[in-house]
């Protein structure tokens, strides 16, 4: 099994190792996951914790990204807190299900390991597999680093099980630049992210027959409008409710988030957007051209859809 | 959380049965007519009939074959789509149901 060893409170992890030791002290209801590179590692380690039952998480190992994301879809309509992991074809797969994911608002939190879709075949990172998901009715988040995928993870399950947004979300770190580099990240107490994160409590389960329920029953054109009017609403609440959480986080543990980060923008002649990973390589470009003389910055978005 | 027009969130149907009330009568051209001197009760129509139509009394609500005393009595023509399984099904030696055209 994966140990981590920390000095005080520091740890050396890839992004993929992060990532599967916040799952574990998420302690979701249901993992149902088909690995992928780069995100494997996710998957492998995190099935390791349920091997060793240091998690409580029904483990649900399936044939395909498209079963992975159906068996999360009636998990999560049961009422369970769920979680998965993928990349690339397998975010691509799972296209179809993303849909009914947001359509029947399960808060539902995947982790994309970002790396380009086919052809020609390219295991390494861009952002054409959660770019093309952008308009799925997620939540989207994207990380710089090791440390702030790990802390996104958490925030994610408060953001999509927050009440005024109840929708899935999908927590974007850099294929192989992230997920495979290792970094000195601060970890969280389990007890923190237990407080942190609070109890699940859906409104309906499947499994409660004492109150039945349907979810993805036929809407036809009078209703379908306004069903996906509440979307858009929700999708809208939802910046409010990834800045609350991320000042939150800031609260409790000292690293704070917002909807972007700006680096040496305020009095810049010329920025650069840009997401993910390569903020970190532009940092350290825009520093050395501010010591030449140019006042450049860097916005980086870290929600999308951009509201 | 409801919002607009009330609607539950995520398209949610928050009570069970409501199946029942949308009515798929309108659907049919074929309307299944049951001779009762003929019929012998096996109720395999009330089991085989895909919308419930065929009623059987004191069981499944949501059955368009209609059923009194462990009896076939008739269907449910507010649900029965006129898919013409129930005189299908119907055993061979009886033939109790008899598909018509509908008036109109
Ligand atoms: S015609 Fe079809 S729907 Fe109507 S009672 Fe017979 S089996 Fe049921
Ligand atoms: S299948 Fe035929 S014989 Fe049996 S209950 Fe129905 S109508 Fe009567």
């Amino acid at each position: 099994m994966a140990t981590i060893t920390t000095t005080k409170g520091q740890a050396g992890l890839t992004g993929n190792s992060a990532i599967a030791y916040a799952m574990k002290q998420i302690n979701p209801d249901v993992c149902a996951a088909y690995p992928i590179t780069p995100s494997t590692g996710i998957v492998e380690e995190f099935s390791s914790y349920v091997a060793d039952g240091e998690v409580d998480t029904e483990f649900v190992t399936v044939e395909s990204e498209h079963s992975a994301m159906s068996a999360c879809i009636g998990a999560s309509a049961a009422g369970a807190r769920v979680m998965t992991a993928t990349s690339s074809q397998g975010l691509a797969l799972m296209w179809e299900m993303l849909y009914i994911a947001s359509g029947m608002r399960l808060p539902i939190v995947l982790t994309d390991v970002n790396r380009a879709l086919s052809a020609p075949i390219n295991i390494h990172c861009d952002h054409s597999d959660s770019m093309g998901a952008r308009d799925s009715g997620w939540v989207q988040i994207y990380s710089e680093t090791v440390q702030e995928a790990y802390d996104n993870l958490f925030q994610a399950v408060r953001i999509a099980e927050n009440e005024n947004v109840l929708l899935p979300v999908m927590v974007c770190l850099d294929g192989f630049i992230t997920s495979h580099a290792i970094e000195n990240i601060s970890l969280i107490d389990d007890a923190d992210v237990k407080e942190f994160i609070g109890e699940y409590k859906p409104e309906h389960s499947l499994l409660d027959t004492d109150n039945p329920v349907t979810y993805g029953a036929m809407t036809l054109p009078d209703t379908y409008i306004e069903f996906k009017h509440q979307q858009s609403e929700a999708i809208v609440r939802a910046k409010d409710v990834v800045s609350k959480i991320g000042m939150d986080f800031g609260k409790k543990f000292g690293r704070e988030y917002g909807l972007m980060e700006k680096y040496r923008l305020d009095d810049a002649e010329a920025a650069i957007v840009i997401l993910s990973s390569a903020a970190g390589t532009t940092k350290v470009a825009v520093d050395e051209l501010r010591k030449a003389g140019t006042n450049v910055g860097i916005l980086r978005p870290r929600l999308r859809p951009a509201l | 959380m409801s919002e607009k027009k009330n609607l539950p969130i995520g398209g949610v149907i928050t009570k069970g049965g409501t199946a029942h009330e949308y009515v798929t009568g309108g659907w049919r051209k074929l309307r299944p007519v049951l001779d009762k001197g003929k019929c012998t009760n096996c109720l395999i129509c009330w089991v085989m009939c895909p919308d419930s139509a065929v009623i059987v009394e004191d069981m499944c609500p949501d059955s368009a074959v209609i059923v009194e005393d462990g009896k076939m009595i008739g269907f449910d023509m507010e649900h029965c789509k006129g898919c013409g399984i129930c005189a299908e099904e119907c055993p061979d030696k009886v033939k109790a149901i008899k598909m018509e055209e509908e008036a109109g």
